[in-house]
């Protein structure tokens, strides 16, 4: 059975999912927008946005405090919101679950937290070449403030880890494995599973940044062995300012809590506070309640639709879209993992991706230039940045069509 | 493509008149003085008459490449980091000369749009007075329909290069006074 079959088999129809999606209808620059920024962030579905205005329009009130009739509205549907996605991701409990601004915020929270308990002087912190900078950055601030170092996985020239330098850097010294899951700007899929089987051999925790898997690959926490994983709500089709931290209940109860305040105490005077159980420990202040529901919306969004369908479905168009653009004369691929997902890096000639960049979005076609937040990785390349595109199911055939003729055209006036 | 009809003229980095023809992609340094005294203003006034004659965004965009041809070019000497406006995605090295009360610059970009829009800049502002430099508005970026490089989202150097262009306008302003 090919691909196109199962797609077929599971009743896949992108007409009938693009009418859920109000924005994909809209017009730029007087022609029908081709949306393949989706690894910025992707588009939101009826679902979403309804869930949005309902819970402003009928029940908008404070969790986990008032003993009114909307109060305990609001907070039921925020607790199902983390049931939802919890149950999403295959977590054993949903107190696993902590709700963050963003996959950003949630490693900050790590890097901090289990950096104040468990990273001290000589120590070293373990990540890889192709980290988005939100993946560096706190790993950076709580070594210079520990006195550990940062160490890195070197990558190959298609864009793959180098799994051998990653066994010669596993050591004692290593107190922590953060790494991608997919890459922002390449596309690869790095072989999570043999980096946590790997990391626990050592008994060395592992961190999975999964901003750029989660809407693309099913995730099961506990098969994975994951430690912990973050990712953002606005990347799987829910709203921006919403996002998840999974941990392990062994080190989220082992961690001192990020930011002090309201609902992560259980009881406070001048002189002691002890804090509240997980999840709340970690989720200090008023949460973003509307958009942890929506994160929810979106949840039952994908789920309704099917991952593995949209897995399935995505496949195929990075396939077909990897093809025709092969086919386009002194066009390059940065990165050519084996194994990818959702996004193409790719310049064309001597080109400045700006430049493609500009002209393409004259062609009324969304992508991403410049260095797409990896500075690191586009300095091995030897190269300003790479043209982005990344994609959705909810994206066409026609729409790479577009693309390519819009590189075609772009290209004669640029070269 | 639809070019302007008139040939397109403007000061040079060595204070040469120079005019272009834009349909046969030649151009002459002509020594006249006649149009030195054009103002910032003039010069942008002039740009957006240009642009004007273009209906297609791509005539418009072909014209601003081959602008970018008719940059004068930053010497290599210069062309190093500390010259380098940083910009997010496309670089701007930028150069600046003083010479008998006025600035002169030259500059470069490895993104072809960028030169341009550089080109552009450099024209209306070269071999004007510090005080003209420093006081300059610069509308005509918006007036031709790429607002978006002056933009946030953009971050491309071209906003970081009309803030030092002004900077040197200002420094050799100082300079002026407290040599008087």
């Amino acid at each position: 059975m090919t691909k196109t079959d199962t797609i077929t088999e599971l009743n896949f129809d992108v007409e009938r999912i693009r009418k859920d999606f109000p924005i994909l209808q809209t017009k730029v620059y007087g022609k029908p927008l081709v949306y393949f920024d989706n690894a910025a962030t992707t588009q939101k579905p009826l679902q979403v946005l309804q869930t949005l205005e309902q819970y402003y329009t009928t029940y908008n009130s404070n969790v986990h405090r008032g003993v009114h009739y909307l109060s305990q509205q609001a907070t039921e549907a925020y607790e199902v919101a983390r049931r939802k996605v919890a149950g999403f991701i295959h977590a054993a409990g949903e107190h696993e679950v902590i709700f963050t601004k963003g996959t950003t915020d949630s490693i900050n929270l790590v890097a901090y937290s289990f950096g104040r308990k468990f990273i001290g002087k000589g120590d070293e912190v373990l990540i890889s070449a192709m980290e988005h900078h939100s993946n560096i950055v706190p790993w950076q601030l709580v070594c210079e403030e520990k006195g550990a170092t940062l160490k890195v996985i070197p990558i190959n020239e298609k864009g793959e880890l180098k799994m051998d330098e990653f066994d010669k850097l596993l050591t004692e010294k290593v107190k922590i494995v953060a790494v991608t899951y997919v890459s922002n700007s390449l596309g690869t899929v790095n072989p999570v599973e043999e980096i946590i089987a790997k990391a626990h051999a050592f008994h060395i925790p592992v961190l999975l940044d999964a901003a750029q898997a989660i809407q693309h690959i099913p995730m099961n926490v506990q098969e994975l062995d994951a430690d912990f994983i973050a990712f953002s709500g606005h990347k799987m089709y829910g709203p921006t300012g919403i996002g998840i931290l999974y941990g392990k209940e062994k080190w989220l109860n082992a961690m001192p809590p990020f930011e002090g305040g309201g609902d992560m105490i259980k009881n406070v005077t001048f002189e002691k506070t002890t804090y509240n159980e997980l999840p709340f420990k970690f989720e200090a202040g008023t949460p973003d309640i509307s958009g942890a529901i929506a994160l929810g919306a979106a949840v039952d969004y994908i789920q309704q639709t099917g991952i593995h369908t949209i897995q399935h479905a995505e496949e195929e168009l990075v396939a077909y879209a990897y093809e025709q653009l092969s086919a386009v004369p002194s066009l390059r691929f940065i990165g050519d993992a084996a194994h990818r997902a959702g996004a193409i890096s790719f310049l064309v000639g001597n080109i400045h991706p700006f430049d493609l960049g500009e002209l393409l979005d004259k062609y009324s076609i969304a992508v991403r230039t410049g260095h797409h937040c990896t500075q690191p990785l586009m300095e091995l390349f030897n190269i300003p940045g790479t043209v982005r595109a990344s994609f959705s199911f909810y994206n066409t055939k026609a729409e790479v069509d577009e693309l390519v003729k819009g590189i075609e055209k772009a290209r004669r006036i640029l070269e | 493509m639809k070019l302007p009809k008139a040939d397109s003229s403007w000061l040079t980095a060595d204070g040469l008149f120079q005019t272009c023809n834009l349909e046969l992609a030649t151009c002459n340094y002509n020594p006249l003085t006649l149009h030195l005294h054009m103002t910032i203003k003039e010069q942008q006034e002039a740009i957006i008459e240009e642009f004007s004659f273009f209906t297609e965004w791509a005539e418009k965009y072909e014209y601003i490449i081959q602008l970018g041809k008719d940059l004068p070019l930053i010497d290599d000497a210069y062309k190093k980091d500390e010259n380098l406006i940083k910009g997010c995605q496309s670089k701007v090295w930028l150069h600046a000369d003083y010479k008998d009360g006025k600035v002169y610059f030259t500059a470069d970009s490895d993104a072809l749009i960028t030169k341009g829009l550089v080109s552009m800049v450099v024209r209306v502002l070269s071999g004007q007075t510090p005080e003209a430099i420093a006081n300059a508005e610069i509308y005509f970026i918006d007036a031709i329909g790429l607002k978006s490089h002056l933009s946030m989202t953009r971050s491309n150097g071209l906003l970081s290069m009309l803030k030092q262009m002004k900077m040197y306008g200002l420094a050799f302003q100082a300079k002026n006074d407290s040599d008087v």
